[in-house]
């Protein structure tokens, strides 16, 4: 390089900086090696939050392989109704014995009766209220533009503000309804259903009987107790298994049969079975879960 | 740029921390001296010298192992020390006071010779004219003593380049120190 004079002169004096003298780098980098340390033990503690709010992101490291990414998305594929129903819809349940009551986000009160299964979409009262309903339930339906829809094996219940019981078991479906007008239907058809009226549809579809509410306190279920008109004995075993979680036996089959009339109160068990047995004249015996109508 | 350079940056880029400790005791000095010309306190060099390796290695997975180390060092560390001196106007702010960027270590004035008040000014110069590839070049040329060649292998960069660096460093400084000279 070429310097003229004054250019020598700062090369020379830009050499002459002092500097202190540069610390030990083996005690530097101990420092140093420490810190690693604590920043990685943070950094694994990030990761693992990560994982755990991401939860597609476990399967991350499973994408390095292409048969384990074939493997996983035949997994997703198959997974995903189940993943679907888990991430969009919330289910609640009474199990037998039980009976579950639900406030909805919308005001809306559902008794769940025992054995029954109700599941709602999360966006429940944002763009929809629907609800699918497996077993019994009373709805108490707040007012709202929205329309109320209950999805069951047997049909589609759609109301706008009202109260109504949907039983819908395997030995059929019924809707009664307190208040307010309900629509029923069911593949084509449907069928509008005012206060103090009550249809009932066989599992077969074969009859549908639409009658005047039976009793003033509809549904029985509700007041804590067994509605019984003409009812065998067999299908009112059926109800009070359910209810109390229990297991009916028949030492004779022909007792299945009878038929019974009445209203019976329902507070508790031994009350139900000794009404059962002072109307038919059968002596029971109840060992624990187990009990044996004679 | 060496080959065994790249071999550890491949290295620490695949988190081998014994080939980071290489690359530290490499660089850790001629980092430290870099650093303290800028800022001019021991004590603040080497919180930065350790936070810019710190910061090496948390982001080693993005190294690029071709690339001049010390450009990838010496620019980290240069974003510190205005990261500091930024936090430091703030501070000065709220004192009333006016900040004094890359102020002096020299406090007593009867202490200062005419050389080491040149030397302060092309030091001001330095830090604060200088563009950054230009600062890298000139303060390893005059303050670690490499030479050319040895610059442009650091750096990654031709001779030819250094040298014009140089050459206009000192341009530069002469412009600017015409009443010093």
């Amino acid at each position: 390089m070429n310097l003229d004079k004054e250019q020598k002169i700062l090369w020379e004096a830009s050499k002459k900086h002092k500097l202190p003298p540069t610390p030990n780098k083996n005690e530097i980098w101990d420092q140093l090696a420490q810190q690693i340390e604590i920043s990685e033990n943070n950094s694994a503690q990030e990761i693992t939050r990560y994982k755990i709010s991401k939860k597609w992101f476990l399967f991350a490291p499973l994408q390095l392989n292409l048969n384990r990414l074939f493997a996983f998305s035949v997994f997703l594929l198959l997974s995903s109704p189940i993943l679907y129903q888990y991430y969009y819809f919330d289910t609640i349940s009474a199990k037998i014995g039980q009976i579950e009551k639900i406030k909805l986000s919308d005001g809306s009160l559902v008794t769940l009766n025992s054995e029954s299964n109700l599941t709602y979409n999360k966006n429940y009262n944002i763009s929809n209220r629907s609800v699918n309903l497996i077993g019994e339930a009373y709805f108490d339906i707040n007012k709202s533009d929205i329309p109320f829809k209950i999805s069951t094996d047997f049909g589609v219940v759609t109301v706008l503000g009202t109260s109504f019981n949907i039983r819908s078991r395997e030995d059929g479906f019924e809707v009664g309804v307190n208040s307010g007008i309900v629509e029923v239907s069911h593949k084509k058809s449907s069928i509008k259903l005012s206060k103090g009226q009550l249809i009932k549809i066989t599992s077969n579809f074969d009859k549908k009987v639409l009658s005047e509410k039976p009793y003033p306190n509809y549904p029985d279920w509700m007041n804590q107790k067994f509605y019984c008109n003409s009812t065998t004995l067999k299908e009112l075993s059926s109800e009070i298994e359910r209810t109390f979680n229990i297991e009916i036996e028949f030492s004779k089959p022909e007792l299945e049969t009878i038929t019974v009339t009445g209203v019976i109160d329902a507070p508790d068990l031994q009350t139900v079975l000794h009404t059962i047995s002072l109307l038919t004249q059968h002596e029971f015996k109840l060992e624990g879960v187990r009990c044996t109508i004679l | 740029m060496s080959e065994k350079e790249k071999d550890l940056l491949k290295r620490v880029k695949n988190s081998d921390k014994k080939a980071f400790r290489d690359l530290f005791s490499d660089y850790h000095d001629t980092l430290f001296r870099f650093v303290m010309y800028r800022v001019q306190d021991s004590d603040l060099a080497q919180d930065i010298t350790q936070e810019t390796f710190l910061r090496v290695w948390k982001n080693r997975h993005s190294l690029i192992p071709k690339k001049s180390f010390f450009s990838l060092i010496a620019r980290i560390s240069t974003n510190l020390c205005y990261d500091h001196f930024r936090h430091m106007e703030v501070r000065n702010r709220h004192k009333d006071k006016i900040p004094e960027y890359g102020k002096s270590h020299y406090d007593d004035p009867e202490s200062v010779s005419q050389a080491n008040m040149l030397q302060e000014k092309i030091q001001k110069l330095v830090n604060d004219k200088l563009p950054e590839k230009c600062r890298s070049i000139f303060i390893l040329s005059r303050v670690e003593g490499y030479s050319n060649p040895e610059i442009a292998e650091i750096l990654n960069l031709s001779i030819r380049t250094v040298e014009n660096q140089i050459y206009r460093a000192l341009k530069l400084l002469k412009k600017n120190l015409k009443n010093y000279l």
